[in-house]
């Protein structure tokens, strides 16, 4: 239970980042604390619905023992992405606005690029404990699902109806 | 032999603007994906949709925003401007954000305990983004205004140029080295008490920090196109200091060089008879 446990600390805590980086360089507005706990929690709420299909498929497809084989493979293999953005962010919340740029310059930024090879390879090494086929799908669906929250948030949030992007200019609708 | 690269932002405005002349001008300095982006906007009669060009500049600056925010763009230029008004010896009572897209920097600053006082006016010359800048302004209760036009020409935004002091971010490198000496000479003609202008040192390491941080951060082609150029269009510190020299002779003028991880943008700063 305890690698279960950890590996869904890490996804929540990326779907919250997912969503509070769909909605960054949006609005133009200034930096919001409100504004961006929305936004993480926003990420969460997406998060969990996009999980909740692969998290069912995988529970009936697997054992305990092969989903604490799974989850502690997709710690690791993602803890060298995990580890350093965890720092980093207690960096942002209690550090001064130096140490703060350093965190998002030498970490945050490249990690955001590398999160993929990040979640893909947790995603391979999660497939690789389990030898039946609905469960790897299963971990493979999830590896799709973290990734498609940032898209799907940004998209919802600001490209509604999907025939033109919103304007950065119509303020109204915005939370304060 | 190709034209020196061109921004797609510089290309597309101001409006009205012909879609087939930009592609062209994009194609003569060898920009084919560039000019690729050009050939999708939508137009009316090969004129540029405006609509959309005001909004992609406004999703563009809302980016440079975003990435002003993680550089710590206002706090470095709050901290310049405390040593620009300690060493002018003057009281500050107007900055002027020359070329101030969003007003993101201003907009910070009149909240800053530091500026209280300091008028914070933004000019820039595209009427699409002052009128969005005013508006950000007002949902976010600052105290800046914006106008459109040449910040350095008379009577736009300086009145007391010995107490004024001008700044910009991502300005310099859209001026060619020949045309630095008569920016800085404008600021000598206007008088003004000091100037800070920020923009990247060229070089490996900031070709390579702004290549992750577009692909990880910027979601508009446009915006990753015109900010990986503007990195490699950006001029050395020594070029700028000798501009200062040559243009406005009577300022004292730094800028640091070399290019560092601790700052990305780095000011040519200049104080009045310092």
């Amino acid at each position: 239970m305890g690698w279960v446990l950890a590996l869904t600390l890490v996804v929540g805590l990326d779907a919250a980042l997912s969503g509070y980086r769909a909605v960054q360089g949006r609005s133009g507005r200034l930096p919001s604390r409100r504004r961006d706990l929305t936004a993480h929690l926003t990420g969460l709420r997406v998060g969990i619905m996009l999980l909740a299909v692969p998290v069912v498929l995988g529970v009936m497809a697997t054992s305990e023992a092969e989903r604490e084989a799974v989850a502690r493979a997709g710690v690791l293999w993602s803890s060298w992405l995990a580890l350093p953005t965890v720092l980093a962010l207690l960096v942002l919340l209690t550090l001064t606005w130096r140490w703060r740029y350093l965190a998002t310059a030498l970490v945050l930024g490249p990690m955001t690029w590398l999160r993929p090879v990040a979640a893909v390879m947790a995603g391979v090494a999660g497939a690789a404990q389990v030898e039946e086929w609905p469960a790897r799908a299963a971990v493979l669906l999830t590896v799709v699902a973290v990734l498609a929250v940032e898209p799907v948030v940004g998209r919802v949030s600001y490209c509604s109806s999907g025939e033109r992007r919103r304007d950065p200019g119509d303020l109204t609708g915005l939370a304060r | 032999m190709s034209l020196p690269p061109l921004e797609i932002s510089d290309v597309i405005t101001p409006g009205p603007v012909r879609r087939s002349e930009a592609v062209a001008r994009l194609r003569a300095a060898g920009q084919l994906p560039a000019a690729r982006l050009v050939e999708r906007m939508p137009a009316t009669d090969d004129v540029l949709d405006d609509a959309h060009v005001v909004a992609l500049m406004r999703r563009v600056h809302a980016e440079l925003q975003r990435l002003g925010e993680e550089l710590q763009l206002p706090h470095r230029v709050a901290e310049d401007l405390d040593r620009l008004r300690e060493r002018a010896g003057r009281p500050l009572r107007r900055v002027v954000d020359l070329g101030c897209g969003s007003g993101y920097v201003l907009r910070w600053l009149s909240h800053a305990p530091s500026m209280a006082g300091v008028e914070l006016v933004g000019v820039d010359h595209d009427p699409g983004l002052m009128e969005w800048a005013a508006r950000l302004g007002a949902a976010d209760g600052c105290r800046a205004r914006f106008v459109v036009g040449d910040a350095l020409a008379p009577g736009v935004a300086i009145e007391d140029p010995e107490a004024t002091v001008v700044i910009s971010s991502g300005v310099l490198h859209h001026l060619s080295a020949q045309d630095l000496r008569g920016f800085f000479a404008a600021h000598e003609a206007a008088g003004v008490a000091g100037f800070a202008h920020y923009d990247p040192e060229p070089g490996w390491l900031t070709n390579l920090g702004s290549w992750v941080f577009h692909r990880a951060r910027m979601r508009e082609a446009v915006s990753r196109h015109d900010g990986n150029l503007s990195m490699r269009r950006a001029h050395p510190a020594a070029v700028l200091r000798d501009a200062v020299a040559a243009g406005a002779p009577g300022y004292s003028a730094e800028c640091a060089s070399g290019q560092s991880v601790l700052r990305v943008l780095r000011p040519v700063t200049g104080t009045k008879g310092a």
